[in-house]
């Protein structure tokens, strides 16, 4: 098992290195990085001259590996004598900056430190209550298969996974805020309790109904299996056959889809942060990324950002890499072990 | 010189009235299919597909049932309620939201095919050449495959959106960056099941070339699947799309969409009736249109695999 792990540990770091490539080549891949400052910084005035001296600012004249290099370890170091600023050059990524926002001329790290929790906690809340309702809603639809609650909770399960997350969350605020007043109205400033449970529930929703049509096709395909069969017949109550002998081989399946969905989820939160106007990483993200063609994006958060979802669902990935192998000894035994 | 023509006009005439003989055939082998029968009697399949062919019916014939222009604005007529003119209202510019609704269909659907397309033209091959080989290229597919898998789908493609631009081809190459990846694994898998049968084998036992067996053994009998995962891409495609524009990194106007056009509209929410009406009509009809499609999806899933049926 701990070597199961130490492998997939391993694997994590040219992983790692690929992302921050990928990651990294974002702004090159725009064409002119410096004009991209500029219009982020909302100045019209380009000038050859103008350019030129952002690119040098910024160290956009050297090479592409060395300015990853620079990006990724902070070395070579600002070199003021080439023009090079030593306020906006990033000290590296390892290092944990993320590089200067020329938008809100604060630290990327800074603002990324403030937004992350708000986006964990939301995230987690969610899935959390995906887990919940959606392992119920599975257990019992397939204990009670073909009857009316199974229909009710299917059919409730398929609208789940059809509703798009940005049309949920504003009928949620429709209904709830402007209609029942039932939770005051979602404001950049506020994020309390009360802010929380409408964007959680709707980021939920359809990962807890995924999650409850994977629990129920499960826990069918295991209820079928010859073993229940000889714990029935030796004459076990129902209620240890379901508990003890069902669930936890129904669980196999559902716990690799549960972690997979997390990934998901972090895509979910981007569009219910704007929706709910709740101040996490996703809202950060997307008004970086200069939406409705706007040309001022702020490229370093754009990079900061994309890194941290991407290695969030990296380590999601392996969390149900490891879950699995631990709740299935076949691949824990056969892998590496 | 004539009578060359005339030749070569009766082989055409021949060619499709054989190619006529053949699609009929396969029609009438697939209505005597189990799998067709089975869908015949699925109440999902009936209700998903009646949708389906609805949708597909207004976004083809756009022009036919839009009432007004989608694009055209007339301020003196803002904000007016349902009516038989405008079935939905108009908005805030004074358009009809029914002919946008109607030709937003069109662009969702322009981008589920595109997408279907791309990236089956990219993720076939792949899982057919991991599956297929095997060994050291298949570990390496595979790997690629599982990281690919794992990211976050949505923020890449906003990524994407972010460097390259919007538009409905940009969206769809954003999207397929990390959709191939389900559909590689996919064929692999269906590669691999296929590849130990006994008709392989004794396709190898006579001599067919890898090119033959692949072309006439294995594809044919891996597309039933492929078919399953293409209709639940659409669904997924619309749904992805409408988010993004939604953000404003999708597709931009004067292309009319449903994800655009409802960011548009989420202003007038907190307004008196009938203004959040533009809210909740075109997003039923996209929740339908999605429901629609998810729902003719499982039942062809279940169609297929005999072992997912109760």
């Amino acid at each position: 098992m701990y070597g199961f792990i130490l492998k997939r540990l391993l694997l994590l770091i040219p992983i790692f290195f690929a992302v921050s490539i990928v990651v990294f080549l974002l702004l090159p891949l725009t064409g002119d990085p410096a004009r991209q400052v500029l219009s982020g910084q909302g100045r019209m005035d380009v000038t050859p001259e103008l350019l030129d001296n952002i690119s040098h600012q910024y160290g956009f004249h050297r090479p592409l590996y060395i300015q990853y290099l620079r990006w990724l370890t902070g070395y070579p170091p600002a070199d003021p004598g080439q023009g090079e600023n030593v306020l906006v050059i990033p000290r590296g990524l390892l290092m944990g900056d993320f590089g200067f926002s020329y938008t809100r001329s604060r630290p990327v790290a800074s603002l990324m430190l403030e937004a992350l929790p708000q986006t964990l906690l939301l995230t987690f809340t969610a899935f959390i209550l995906s887990l919940v309702i959606g392992l119920l809603l599975g257990i019992f639809s397939a204990l009670r298969r073909k009857t009316l609650v199974d229909y009710t909770f299917m059919g409730t399960a398929i609208f789940g996974v059809s509703i798009p997350f940005f049309w949920q969350g504003l009928m949620m605020i429709l209904i709830f805020v402007n209609w029942l007043k039932w939770f005051p109205i979602p404001t950049a400033g506020e994020h309390g309790l009360m802010y929380l449970i409408l964007p959680a529930f709707t980021l939920a929703t359809h990962s807890a109904a995924s999650l409850a049509r994977m629990t129920r096709s499960s826990m069918l395909d295991v209820l079928r299996q010859d073993y229940i069969r000889t714990a029935r017949a030796k004459g076990l109550r129902e209620r240890a056959v379901i508990y003890k002998h069902a669930l936890k081989n129904a669980f196999i399946p559902v716990s690799t889809l549960l972690f997979l969905r997390l990934p998901f989820l972090f895509g979910g939160t981007v569009i219910m942060e704007v929706v709910f106007s709740w101040p996490g990483m996703g809202r950060l993200l997307v008004s970086a990324m200069g939406a409705y063609g706007s040309p001022a994006k702020d490229w370093f958060i754009v990079q900061g950002g994309v890194l941290m979802f991407l290695v969030i669902a990296v380590l999601a990935n392996l969390l149900a890499d490891i879950t699995y192998a631990y709740l299935n000894p076949k691949i824990r035994y056969g892998e590496g072990g | 010189m004539l009578d060359r023509i005339r030749g070569r006009l009766r082989t055409f005439e021949k060619e499709i009235v054989i190619t006529i003989v053949h699609i009929r055939g396969y029609l009438r082998r697939l209505q005597r299919s189990p799998a067709f029968r089975y869908l015949r009697r699925d109440i999902r399949a009936k209700v998903g597909g009646v949708i389906v062919l609805l949708v597909v019916f207004t976004a083809i014939f756009a022009g036919f049932i839009a009432r007004h222009d989608p694009t055209t604005q007339n301020l003196s007529n803002r904000f007016q309620g349902p009516s038989w003119e405008y079935p939905f209202g108009t908005d805030d510019a004074g358009r009809d939201i029914f002919s946008r609704v109607v030709y937003g269909a069109r662009t969702a659907l322009i981008i589920g095919t595109l997408l279907v397309v791309v990236q089956t033209s990219i993720g076939l091959p792949l899982g057919l050449l991991a599956g297929y080989r095997g060994g050291k290229v298949d570990n390496l597919i595979m790997r690629l495959v599982d990281a690919v898998l794992a990211m976050p789908g949505l923020i890449i493609a906003l990524a994407f959106v972010a460097v390259f631009g919007p538009g409905i081809y940009k969206v769809v190459l954003a999207l397929a960056i990390t959709g191939w990846a389900g559909c590689a694994r996919l064929m692999r898998g269906q590669t691999l099941a296929i590849k130990e049968e006994t008709y392989i084998e004794a396709a190898r036992a006579i001599g067919e070339k890898d090119r033959t067996i692949i072309f006439n053994y294995v594809l044919p009998n891996a597309i039933s699947p492929l078919i399953v995962m293409m209709t639940m891409t659409f669904p997924a495609a619309i749904l992805l799309s409408a988010s993004m524009s939604f953000l404003g990194l999708g597709v931009m106007p004067p292309t009319p969409d449903w994800g655009y056009d409802l960011n548009a509209y989420k202003k007038f929410m907190g307004d008196p009736m009938p203004a959040p009406l533009m809210t909740i009509l075109p997003g039923i009809v996209m929740v339908i249109t999605i429901f629609g499609f998810n729902f003719f999806g499982d039942a062809l899933r279940d169609a297929y695999d005999p072992r997912l049926r109760e």
